[in-house]
């Protein structure tokens, strides 16, 4: 079976991949209540959005972390929340990695997931309003909002911390928001 | 299995894939040659709400990596010894 499958030509997978018809249910799944499910939508949309040469490189193993997938899930150290994924693909979607909208097939699929109020929904994961159709209502801690993730990111603060630690465990969520308005306000609309 | 009626198999399906998807791109490849993409959009629209993260999830594997002309004549090669 597997000798099979492999012998068959593997087409570009993100073409496929929307060629059948999959930016619909994954911009539906942004406003899913169920826990993890937006951030897994909206990671596939940001290798959706990127162009046809960026991807993970496909050796096996990489040098800094021989034997590892490149596909492999990072630890949780590098566990990334709703506001982090919606404001990259945000800004991969905005923006190629130049600053200008690239190669034809990712500039389609970007303005695909655009046209199909992709954008809309993730900035709306930004505040976690997604979850609330866009109504902004901030997510209450049971399922999963920013007080009970107590996030924050090292190095990245407008205040000074009230105690060692106290950004990053209890302060508010700061930068992501501005990193999507800085790369919004990038764009020439 | 992805196909299959209920929602205990499709899920149990999408499970071991999206284990098989974070194992390398040959096996997000086979996944894909293997004509993976379509019953896992099936899923995404109509699967039980776990199934649907779980498959949101291989395709962003999916998405991840493409296929490498050099990988395609390795598996070939690999293929025919199994």
């Amino acid at each position: 079976m597997m000798s099979d499958c492999l012998r068959h030509q593997v087409p570009e997978h993100r073409s496929a991949i929307v060629s059948a018809e999959a930016l619909y249910p994954l911009i539906e799944l942004l406003v899913s209540n169920e826990l993890g499910t937006p951030e897994a939508a909206a990671r596939a949309l940001t290798h959706l959005a990127r162009a046809d040469g960026e991807q993970q490189t496909a050796s096996p193993a990489s040098p800094a972390s021989p034997g590892a997938s490149p596909t492999a899930p990072r630890t949780a150290s590098f566990r990334r929340t709703s506001s982090e994924i919606s404001a990259e693909i945000s800004a991969e979607i905005l923006l190629g990695e130049h600053g200008v909208l690239d190669e034809e097939g990712a500039a389609w699929r970007k303005s695909a997931i655009d046209n199909a109020s992709g954008v809309k929904w993730l900035v709306h994961m930004l505040d976690g309003s997604n979850l609330s159709k866009g109504k902004h209502l901030l997510k209450p801690p049971a399922v999963g909002g920013w007080p009970s993730l107590r996030v924050g990111i090292v190095s990245c603060h407008e205040t000074e911390e009230i105690f060692p630690g106290s950004n990053v465990d209890f302060g508010a969520k700061i930068g992501m928001q501005e990193q999507a308005a800085v790369r919004a306000a990038a764009q020439d609309f | 299995m992805l196909s299959a009626k209920g929602s205990s198999v499709p899920l149990l399906a999408s499970m071991v894939l999206f284990r098989i998807a974070h194992h390398g791109a040959e096996l997000v490849n086979a996944i894909v040659a293997c004509d993976g993409i379509e019953p896992l959009i099936k899923i995404l629209v109509t699967g039980a709400p776990a199934s649907k993260q779980m498959a949101a999830a291989i395709i962003a594997a999916i998405a991840m990596v493409r296929a490498e002309p050099h990988l395609r004549a390795s598996w070939s090669e690999s293929s025919d010894e199994l």
